[in-house]
């Protein structure tokens, strides 16, 4: 933990410099290229000045020198990776690389060629311009000169040497006690400035200086040790040498041969300033050709110096065009690569790219137009989408109505094809239409001919193409007959052409029941009425006649009498009944609801049947598990007993006689039912009655009122139930009736309400 | 020195092929020091010899700059040696085209410079550290049983050539003439 502490603010320390610089070049829009540029451009110039005078940065030189080639190093790593990284790029297929490799080239071209020739020209122009400084008789004459002052000194010098040697043949004469007075003498005598006698061992014996005369302190001054040598052995040394600053002085050794034989050699050093003049003279000659010598011998390096410096200054400027040329490129290309790019995302589909502007120039106004396309485009994009939404939730919001629409609807394009129907459709119908889109009305005949005449009469009237039109089709069934009231209206179509169709059907079989059912009621009351109202006069009169008659008649009449008025009496009363179960059947009666055990009713009712006169056989299949039915348990009673006695009957011609009552509970997506299946081994139903079983006076047998049916039917739409009837194949028939459990829960309030 | 050291840079960055072993390179002929308590005395010869081009370039006037670093270390065995004193020693031989003398000047008082008349006079003449003495003002102490040695070098001095000849000075191995840092040991006088 401390460690992690410890290290990052050295790591903050190390990336600070670059950061501050990195900002500050962002800050001030300052290019780093400029920079290096300005930079490498003044070390140049001070360099360029060097060459040209070397007392200006002359001290800087080699500094310059190694800045420069660092700065050029710097560039050319710099450019090293630029152009390797567009190289990378152009090899990856990166967008725009090749187009700035391009620019590159071109640029590189553009500003190669001419700084090489300019270059090129220069450095064989100056060359040649150096290598016409230098004279060559300039040279001959300073040479001459040179030689000159040599014989003129050579002359001087020969002459001091006579004089020392003459001074050296004297000196011998000499006695050794009056050395230095004869030094002395001899030195004026000859008008030497110094006179100096060494011994063999190079020590001084005696010197005479022209200034010791008017008492100035003088150190003679001594040869060199190689000169000394070699006047020592015998050699006369002869020599010129600069004195200070501008002066010549000669110096001129003899050796002092001493006469006796084994005497030891003694040195005379004779020295003698050059006049002023003279001295002068010959150091103007000799400095002016030094000069010139130097400079002679410069030329080589200064030719190379000349040329580094241009080739210097070539290179880098030649390298900042080059990294100029890069940048320039790349700035030109970016614009571009980003509209490639943008171009490519809106291919895609994503219409979000917004690029940056690049300020001025047409590429800026080809951006923004860019920029300006996207923008539209998204914005249509988006509106469309929100249309298609809505369109959906259109759409949605119809085929909810549509599914919730208790009629059935279908809709057919022009040419007949169904394309829409909803769950309605599909109830009333029976069939699985979803198989059926996209295909004609035939499809329906040819798939379920039980609904061969809905399709074929609609068919007809599509094809008729009215505007708008109703008809009523009948649909046979084993459930029934079913009648169905179809409405038609033919859709509008797209640009002036024909449309499809709307149909919208609804099963009104219960509806004209209820009509009849309704009307049959009312005719039983009326009759009823209508034939109670005198049957009671008729009963009356009847047993008037015969309380009247029937004393005075003879015995025979009287008898007769009796029994035609007890028949009529008794008719009457048979009457009454009738029109009394007439006028029940048509007068609705309350509901009496309570909960019901089905089974329990079922067992009681089979109970009272079982008996040794009746022979049928009862056989019974009960759900255990049954729910309690709420309803009126009379009149299910009722309905029981009709069933049974109507099966009863039915069975009286049949060998070996046999009932099968099965109850069950039904799960159906509309709700649960109790079901009671009634089945016997009777001949069935004839197909002719089976369509008016549960009407009223429909009846196969000699007796009953032909009401027992019909009051089944009464009380289980009463019960808001279902039943059928039905014929099985090998003989018997089959009564199905389907009672709601606990309606109330069962189904939606809202369709309850509806 | 930054510029001895940016030159030397310079030389190390030219890459240039190292002189040569069998061109003669300046070398230390002789070395006698002693140490007597806080002086030191210094008598070295040292061979410079010099090759055409150098000889040609003196005999065109260019002065040719000899530099002598002369300084005392001590050795440690733990570490580098610690330099207690050095001296730098500027000799300049020059040639004088009137009089054919070369000229050495940097060893006599008053910028005074000998002559001879020969370039192997003048170089021997220049190479020499004759009876030189060095006061050791370091406020350290001499350790008695300490063990120090006598450093030198001889080299030829670009810096002092005529500015346009040094950068080709700096890339030719004929001008890079050096005897490279050399040790000595140092007789002590025992008081």
């Amino acid at each position: 933990m401390a460690e992690v502490r410890s290290a990052k603010p050295s790591v903050n320390e190390a990336s600070f410099p670059g950061q501050t610089l990195r900002r500050f070049f962002r800050l001030t829009h300052v290019s780093p290229l400029a920079v290096l540029s300005v930079l490498l451009a003044i070390s140049l110039g001070m360099m360029s000045a060097a060459t040209q005078n070397s007392a200006l940065f002359g001290d800087l030189y080699s500094l310059l020198l190694l800045l420069n080639i660092l700065g050029v190093v710097l560039l050319l790593t710099l450019i090293g990776l630029s152009v390797s990284k567009l190289f990378r790029q152009f090899r990856a297929r990166v967008m725009g690389s090749r187009l700035t490799l391009r620019l590159f080239g071109l640029f590189v071209l553009l500003s190669v060629v001419p700084v090489a020739v300019v270059y090129l020209f220069s450095v064989q122009a100056f060359n040649r311009g150096i290598d016409n400084w230098f004279d060559v008789r300039i040279e001959q004459a300073l040479d001459s000169a040179l030689a000159l002052g040599r014989t003129a000194l050579d002359t001087t010098k020969e002459d001091l040497t006579r004089k020392a040697r003459d001074m050296a043949a004297e000196l011998d004469n000499s006695s050794r006690r009056g050395l230095l007075p004869t030094l002395n003498a001899l030195r004026e005598q000859h008008g030497v400035f110094e006179l100096t006698l060494f011994n063999q061992d190079g020590k001084v014996v005696s010197s005479s200086t022209q200034g010791a005369v008017r008492g100035k302190s003088v150190v003679p001054d001594r040869p060199g040790e190689t000169v000394f040598t070699q006047a020592r052995r015998g050699e006369v040394y002869a020599g010129i040498e600069p004195l200070g600053e501008s002066g010549l002085q000669l110096r001129v050794l003899v050796p002092v041969i001493p006469r006796a034989v084994g005497a030891p050699v003694r040195v005379l050093q004779v020295l003698e300033p050059l006049p002023e003049r003279y001295a002068r003279l010959g150091q103007n000659v000799q400095a002016a050709f030094a000069e010139y010598e130097k400079i002679f011998y410069l030329r080589g390096p200064l030719k190379f110096g000349f040329t580094l410096t241009l080739s210097l200054v070539a290179l880098s400027t030649l390298l900042l065009a080059v990294w100029a040329a890069i940048f320039a490129a790349r700035k030109l290309v970016t614009p571009i690569r980003d509209l490639a790019e943008g171009t490519r995302a809106v291919a895609r589909g994503d219409y979000s790219q917004q690029l940056p502007v690049p300020v001025g120039d047409e590429l800026g106004i080809l951006v923004q137009s860019f920029n300006v396309m996207t923008r539209r485009i998204r914005r249509a994009q988006g509106e469309i989408t929100r249309g298609q939404r809505e369109a959906e939730i259109q759409r949605t919001y119809l085929e909810t109505v549509l599914t919730h629409l208790s009629s059935g609807v279908l809709s057919f394009d022009p040419r007949g094809h169904l394309r829409t129907h909803n769950a309605a459709a599909h109830q009333i119908l029976g069939v699985d239409l979803v198989s059926g889109e996209g295909k004609t009305l035939a499809w329906l005949a040819d798939a379920h001919p039980g609904l061969a005449p809905f399709g074929d009469t609609l068919r007809e009237l599509l094809r008729r193409a009215q505007t708008e039109w109703q008809a009523e089709i009948t649909l046979p069934g084993g459930a029934g007959r079913r009648v169905l009231m179809v409405r038609g209206t033919r859709l509008p179509g797209l640009h002036g052409r024909t449309g499809g169709h709307v149909v919208v059907f609804d099963d009104i079989t219960a509806l004209i029941q209820a009509q009849r059912d309704a009307a049959w009621g009312e005719v039983a009351r009326r009759l009823a009425h209508e034939i109670k109202n005198p049957l009671t006069p008729i009963q009356l009169s009847a047993e008037r006649i015969r309380h009247k008659c029937m004393d005075g008649l003879p015995e025979r009449e009287r008898a007769t009498l009796d029994r035609a008025t007890h028949t009529i009496v008794q008719q009457v009363e048979a009457m009454k009944a009738m029109v009394n179960a007439f006028s029940e059947y048509a007068r609705p009666a309350p509901l009496h609801i309570q909960p019901v055990n089905l089974n329990q009713l079922v067992q009681d009712v089979v109970e009272l049947y079982k008996s040794r006169a009746n022979p049928v056989r009862y056989q019974l299949h009960l759900d255990a598990a049954l729910p309690v039915l709420q309803a009126d348990l009379g009149q299910l009673r009722q309905v029981l007993h009709n069933l049974l006695l109507n099966a009863t009957d039915a069975l009286a011609a049949t060998d070996n006689p046999a009932m099968e009552i099965t109850t069950r509970c039904v799960d159906e997506p509309h709700g649960r039912f109790v079901e009671l299946y009634v089945r016997d081994n009777g001949p069935g139903f004839a197909p002719s009655v089976l369509d008016h079983l549960f009407e009223p006076y429909v009846t196969t047998k000699d007796k009953g009122t032909g009401l027992g049916l019909a009051i089944v039917k009464k009380v289980v739409e009463e019960h808001n139930g279902t039943l059928w009837a039905g014929s099985l194949k090998d003989g018997g028939a089959t009564f199905t009736i389907r009672l709601p459990v606990d309606e109330v829960r069962a189904t939606p309030a809202r369709e309850k309400n509806a | 020195m930054p510029i001895r050291l940016l030159a030397a840079l310079l030389l190390t960055l030219t890459l240039l092929p190292a002189p040569r072993a069998d061109a003669a390179n300046f070398s230390v002929k002789s070395v006698q020091s002693t140490l007597d308590n806080r002086v030191l005395h210094v008598n070295a010869r040292f061979e410079l010899p010099v090759n055409p081009r150098i000889e040609e370039a003196l005999s065109k006037g260019i002065p040719i700059d000899v530099v002598i670093d002369v300084g005392m270390a001590k050795n440690r065995w733990w570490w580098w040696n610690r330099v207690i004193t050095d001296r730098i020693l500027r000799r300049r031989i020059q040639f004088h085209a009137l009089s054919r003398q070369y000229l050495v000047s940097g060893l006599l008082e008053n910028d005074a410079s000998e002559s001879f008349g020969s370039l192997g006079q003048a170089l021997v003449y220049a190479g020499t550290l004759d009876k030189y003495r060095i006061v050791i003002t370091a406020k350290k102490e001499i350790e008695a049983d300490a063990r120090y040695l006598l450093v030198l070098r001889a080299r030829l001095d670009i810096e002092a050539l005529p500015m346009l000849m040094r950068p080709l000075a700096y890339a030719t191995p004929s001008w890079r003439r050096s005897t490279g840092w050399t040790e000595w040991p140092i007789e002590r006088v025992q008081p």
